[in-house]
């Protein structure tokens, strides 16, 4: 495999695998490590293979699994964040893992003060009446801008949905 | 189906908002950090990220003893050192800077206040609120973490290293996010993107996205309180990577990879 199609490969599936690792290990800055710790050792492997990996995606959603796994025994809280990603990823964890990602990036494209209140809410666990004290903003300023991220959220996830059968 | 994908949407939702922080899972930064298409040598590079700074960076250089007299608990530091707070959080104070709190209502009021510049790593508690306070400006912990530096004698500086801070200033208010620095100072408020590195002299982690070397340079020294020699200023030489750990190893990784000769200057 040359550079520019290790590239695509790499833009592409980038996201989609720092969900997966992040269902596994549950902080996304450790999920980067892993996905880029993947990434370089599968890179590595294939200068020095004769032949490239059969099917390189699922391949490489191999790696990330194996590393994770690797990195929660290290970190010796044994058990993974998500029980079922633990497995051998099939093509339902792929699918997750690209849906998730869908909606992770809806959420960096929000404007920053919207994004602020979803994450108050949904993160943070703070009510309307709490959030609005706190940013010092009406309650319906609250509600309506949650409205409007949830609207943009949500499609982002159908988004998956028609894209995979369209 | 319909049911069935809208259920899923809606645990993804969940799944992410729970677990998302603002700029971090960038395709491009991270395939040009890699190293794959420029061939560095990876084996060198020490891939560690921000993982473990959930943390708080604060600078104040002025504030009247006065202010602090009434604080039970009351630490000047003759060195760089870490010490941890009753509810788990830690603190870094530089020399010579020094924090205060009241250790009786601690645990129901997290409140500390600082001069000089220190570094707090909180341990989130929704219901009692982190803030710290330089007398000019306070600033609270609304996610897991945040900074405050105090520029001079009127203006302070909040720089968010990961979580959310509200910051409030003469009953004005902005909520910063990671990678934000906002300014305080009588006349107001003033957000604008971090520098980078910014919380480094605490973390120990560096971070270099095509820096030119002079400029990296000057960030490692900053960091790390040392001098370096031997620097060319060639500002077209460029850095790029991620590193935590300390500066011998890191000084050993630039000199391979840039094939240069730099060398700490030993006091």
């Amino acid at each position: 495999m040359r550079t520019n199609e290790f590239e695509r490969y790499y833009r592409k599936l980038y996201l989609p695998l720092c969900m997966y690792a992040l269902r596994i290990v549950g902080n996304p800055y450790e999920s980067e490590d892993i996905v880029q710790e993947s990434f370089i050792s599968i890179w590595n492997r294939i200068q020095t293979s004769e032949s490239d990996p059969d099917n390189f995606k699922s391949y490489v959603y191999r790696t990330v699994r194996n590393n994770a796994l690797i990195h929660i025994r290290q970190k010796s809280s044994v058990e993974p964040l998500d029980e079922k990603y633990a497995d051998i990823p099939d093509d339902e964890a792929i699918d997750t893992s690209e849906r998730d990602a869908n909606i992770w990036r809806s959420i960096d494209e929000l404007p920053s003060k919207r994004r602020t209140i979803l994450l108050l809410n949904k993160r943070d666990g703070m009510s309307y009446d709490e959030i609005a004290t706190y940013l010092g903003i009406s309650k319906k300023t609250v509600e309506n801008q949650l409205g409007k991220a949830y609207k943009t959220i949500r499609e982002a996830g159908r988004r998956f949905y028609l894209l995979l059968f369209a | 189906m319909r049911k069935d994908n809208e259920k899923k949407t809606a645990e993804s939702i969940r799944f992410v908002t729970s677990h998302y922080e603002p700029d971090v899972f960038d395709a491009s930064k991270a395939w040009k950090k890699s190293g794959i298409r420029s061939g560095l040598k990876h084996a060198s590079i020490i891939w560690l990220s921000a993982a473990a700074v959930a943390a708080i960076i604060l600078t104040i250089t002025f504030i009247r003893p006065a202010d602090m007299a009434q604080y039970d608990v009351d630490i000047t530091a003759n060195a760089k050192t870490t010490y941890a707070l009753p509810d788990g959080s830690s603190v870094t104070l530089t020399a010579s800077s020094r924090l205060a709190y009241d250790s009786s209502t601690f645990a129901t009021n997290r409140h500390v206040t600082i001069s000089g510049q220190a570094f707090f790593e909180v341990t989130p508690d929704k219901s009692h609120p982190f803030s710290v306070t330089d007398g000019l400006a306070t600033a609270t912990v609304l996610g897991t973490s945040f900074g405050i530096s105090r520029i001079n004698d009127s203006s302070t500086m909040v720089a968010v290293e990961t979580g959310m801070v509200k910051v409030t200033c003469n009953d004005r208010s902005e909520v910063v996010t990671p990678g934000q620095t906002v300014v305080a100072s009588t006349e107001g408020l003033t957000v604008s993107e971090s520098e980078m590195n910014v919380n480094s002299w605490a973390t120990n982690h560096l971070d270099f996205d095509d820096t030119p070397l002079p400029k990296a340079i000057k960030n490692i020294e900053e960091a790390y309180d040392v001098k370096i020699t031997d620097c060319p200023t060639d500002n077209s030489i460029l850095l790029t990577i991620s590193y935590s750990g300390d500066v011998d190893k890191l000084i050993d990784i630039i000199n391979e990879l840039l094939n240069l000769n730099l060398k700490i200057q030993q006091e």
